[in-house]
């Protein structure tokens, strides 16, 4: 305890307090705003400054009323959200919602908020809707007018109005406050209005507002999300002229060209599939672009240049600048073709390229990338492929085809590819140039370990020459040692070479992501599943850990990777892990900054709860590193988890 | 070159040019007066603790200029310490004060930002009365007051 002054001199400081605010996140402000007045006083606005409802307590906090009845369930909840916006309103900088009602509120109370950034995302929706709005008939494009300038003066049009088409009265008014909001917040920067499931929402008066008089007032905008397809990239780069970062859904090339330069875009994402011709003119008129994600590029045609661009007269030899290509589209084994276009035509003209993010691995990619791309920082493959539990899955895709980059690229800083496999013989036999790697995500398969019946036979024979010196061991007992051994080898081999990379933050080393499409309970794979009960729930088990996975228990040599003192995130899920108490206490002292651990949390299966052991294991892990969070695969497909780590 | 730094208890310490210009202050007196031998005085900062804030900036002499984080997303900010700032940073609480308010005086950065993160890690973990009691500080709230604050701010627990 602190006797002096000193402490109250300098934590009456309010600069200081900031300070030490931006290293403190949420729960820990939270805990601070409670400490003291002047303490609540300096901790209340940073805690405030970022509020996304689908981090911390707030998913339970808004559904908390579930079993009340659902008119007074959402008028409490939304009495909730508006008090608090009321109070700490003016303190939001950035707002991510996620919530209907949330929504609902922000876009009715929210105009007095001081956003920088506002983002509405759903993934699903709860309202009904159907295509209706295909065919806008003359009557219903003047009813779109006249809700576009009762917008602008500050109003919402009646529903009633509008009620010749075919959806609801919600989302009528939600889209219209929706602009309403985006127009009256002065200042603001970013909006991303994300309805993946829903894209026909905004096709309800948003051309309008981008094309009418009203365009004006974007021309602040830095950085626009809207997965809509009714606009040009051309009318989001002439109505934004600030514009540095655009994501606008798919098909949003409607011409193929542009004619005149842009150079303030930095980011573009449009998940649509380019002709090599489209794609080299967007680069040559987009010269600012650094990051770039696109559905997929088709083959440059024959007229044209294979390496086009760089020798093309037209583009006058400059070289493309772009650092991040990001190609959104699932690709899989009648692909082929394109994937291998893709390696040998585009790849080669991108020599500044330091990021990539592709769904396929496949063996050109390797060695494209390692003869064209060395200074490659960053690798992603996507994860919108199933379990491997999944049927059709075992087959190996590419196996080990990736290793080539961790051998040939020094600069490499992530990678991140845990739908890959490698094997441990390779890992042994080639040495990694890679020394910073932060992000090893990756599945490390094909050792020798032995199968259950083997553990028996081995365990015997340990347990037989304790007491006996001089035991003459059978052909399998022997072979079955041999084995042993050579898994030992293998692991202490492995473990030596992940315990080089010092700069890890994050150890994945697991893969059991089901497919949204597989968490459905009438899904085959689901109902195979077996079921067990114990203790009165019923568990779900998948078709057990991945066959031939790293062992990471001490005795394998776990406790060599006490180099790792960054690491931050350790995932294992579906690995055959073996991982135990005496496992995690290590851990739990050899990792100080350690923050999540996939691998002991639920299953992501409808309906499915856990295995017994695993939920023993996790509660030992949050006694022992209560500030250690438990989380799962990725939950989402691949696109969207390019955009976040694009946005 | 050198220059020579007056501690308040009037210690003088003799330090490389390039070392002293870790602190943004004195890099700014150092630009204003010119080619001088003055000595120059920190009143604000004693001697045990001028030699400490010493050694931070012969050790971190040649680092790079900080350039400040672009990001304000508070999930992306890293409270990594590195091992020698770490061990650095391994005093009595008074001293750990004394260190980042001279740091606060002196205008050096990533010095503040270490102390900063050293205190937020004291912090983390803990409730408010032992943060209190960490620190020393009078709970000035009632009751009442505290429960509706956590109340308010019951969305940012981490359950």
């Amino acid at each position: 305890m602190a006797k002096s002054s000193t402490s109250d001199r300098a934590l009456g400081l309010p600069e200081l307090l900031a300070q030490i605010a931006v290293h403190l996140s949420p729960p820990s402000l939270a805990v601070c705003a409670r400490v003291s007045h002047h303490w609540n006083d300096n901790f209340t606005p940073p805690l405030w400054h970022t509020i996304d409802d689908s981090l911390y307590f707030w998913p339970t906090l808004l559904h908390l009323y579930e079993h009340l009845d659902q008119v007074r369930q959402i008028r409490r909840v939304q009495d909730r959200i508006r008090h608090g916006l009321q109070k700490y309103g003016h303190h939001i900088r950035h707002l991510s919602v996620t919530n209907e009602d949330f929504a609902k509120v922000v876009s009715q109370d929210g105009a007095s908020l001081r956003l920088e950034s506002l983002s509405i995302v759903w993934s699903t929706r709860s309202f009904n809707w159907t295509d209706g709005l295909d065919m806008l008939t003359p009557d219903t494009l003047a009813v779109e007018k006249e809700a576009v300038a009762v917008v602008e003066k500050g109003g919402i049009l009646h529903p009633d109005a509008a009620f010749n088409w075919n959806f609801t009265k919600d989302d009528w008014v939600l889209i219209q406050k929706f602009w309403l909001l985006v127009f009256r917040v002065p200042g603001l920067r970013s909006f991303k209005f994300f309805v993946p499931e829903h894209r026909e929402l905004l096709k309800v008066i948003t051309p309008q507002f981008f094309r009418g008089p009203l365009a004006a007032q974007f021309r602040t905008l830095t950085s626009v999300q809207l997965d809509f397809e009714q606009l040009d990239l051309l009318d989001f780069l002439e109505t934004l002229p600030n514009l540095q970062h655009l994501y606008t859904g798919y098909d949003s090339i409607k011409d193929g060209t542009l004619k005149k330069v842009y150079p303030r875009l930095r980011t573009l994402v449009i998940d649509q599939t380019l002709s090599g011709t489209t794609f080299y003119n967007l680069l040559k008129h987009l010269p600012g672009l650094e990051h770039f994600g696109v559905g997929s590029v088709l083959k440059i045609l024959e007229h044209e240049n294979c390496y086009g661009y760089n020798n093309n007269n037209e583009n006058d030899g400059i070289p493309v600048q772009l650092r991040g290509l990001h190609l959104l589209d699932e690709f899989d084994e009648f692909d082929y073709d394109t994937m291998a276009d893709i390696a040998y035509d585009i790849l080669p003209g991108l020599p500044f390229l330091t990021e990539l993010t592709i769904d396929a691995v496949y063996p050109s990619l390797g060695f494209v990338l390692v003869t064209y791309c060395r200074q490659l920082e960053v690798f992603r493959c996507s994860e919108n492929i199933d379990s491997i539990h999944c049927d059709g899955i075992n087959e190996r895709r590419g196996i080990n085809v990736m290793s080539d980059l961790l051998e040939s690229c020094p600069r490499l800083r992530v990678f991140d590819a845990i739908t890959h496999e490698i094997i441990p013989n390779r890992i042994i036999r080639n040495p990694w140039v890679c020394k910073n790697l932060e992000v090893f995500r990756c599945q490390l398969t094909g050792f020798s370990r032995l199968d259950s019946d083997e553990e028996l036979v081995y365990k015997g024979v340990v347990q037989a020459m304790e007491s006996t010196r001089d035991m003459i061991l059978s052909e399998e007992q022997d072979e079955i040692c041999d084995q042993h051994q050579r898994c030992q080898t293998q692991h202490h081999q492995v473990y030596d070479r992940l315990a080089s990379l010092t700069e890890l933050r994050i150890l994945d080393l697991g893969h059991q992501l089901i497919n949204p499409e597989h968490r459905n309970n009438s899904d085959p794979y689901v109902e195979s599943l077996n079921r067990e009960s114990h203790a009165g729930r019923t568990y779900i088990h998948d078709n057990g850990p991945i066959f031939g996975s790293m062992e990471l228990s001490l005795p394998s040599g776990l406790a060599r990777l006490r180099t790792l003192k960054k690491l931050e995130v350790f995932g294992f899920t579906g690995v055959d892990h073996r991982i135990r108490e005496p496992e995690l206490e290590w851990m739990a002292k050899a990792w100080p900054h350690l923050e999540v651990m996939r691998g002991l949390c639920e299953g992501q299966i409808l309906g499915a709860v856990d295995c017994y052991v695993t939920s023993a294991l996790r509660r030992k892990m949050q006694k022992l590193r209560p500030d250690v969070r438990h989380e799962n695969f990725e939950p989402e497909g691949s696109t969207s988890v390019c955009l976040r780590r694009l946005f | 070159m050198t220059v020579i730094l007056v501690s308040s208890d009037n210690q003088d310490f003799k330090v490389d040019k390039e070392v002293a210009e870790r602190s943004i202050l004195i890099k700014n007196m150092l630009e204003d007066v010119g080619e001088s031998d003055s000595p120059i005085p920190l009143p604000n900062v004693t001697s045990a603790v001028l030699t400490k804030v010493i050694e931070y900036c012969e050790h971190h002499r040649n680092d790079p200029v900080q350039v400040p984080e672009e990001t304000d997303d508070p999930r992306k900010r890293s409270n990594d310490i590195e091992e020698w700032d770490m061990k650095f940073m391994q005093v009595d609480q008074e001293m750990l004060f004394e260190i980042i308010l001279a740091a606060n005086y002196l205008d050096i950065k990533p010095l503040l930002d270490v102390g900063c993160k050293t205190v937020a890690n004291i912090i983390k973990g803990k409730t408010p009365e032992e943060i209190r009691k960490a620190f020393n500080i009078v709970n000035d709230f009632t009751p009442e007051e505290e429960a509706q604050i956590k109340k308010e701010n019951e969305w940012a627990e981490d359950r």
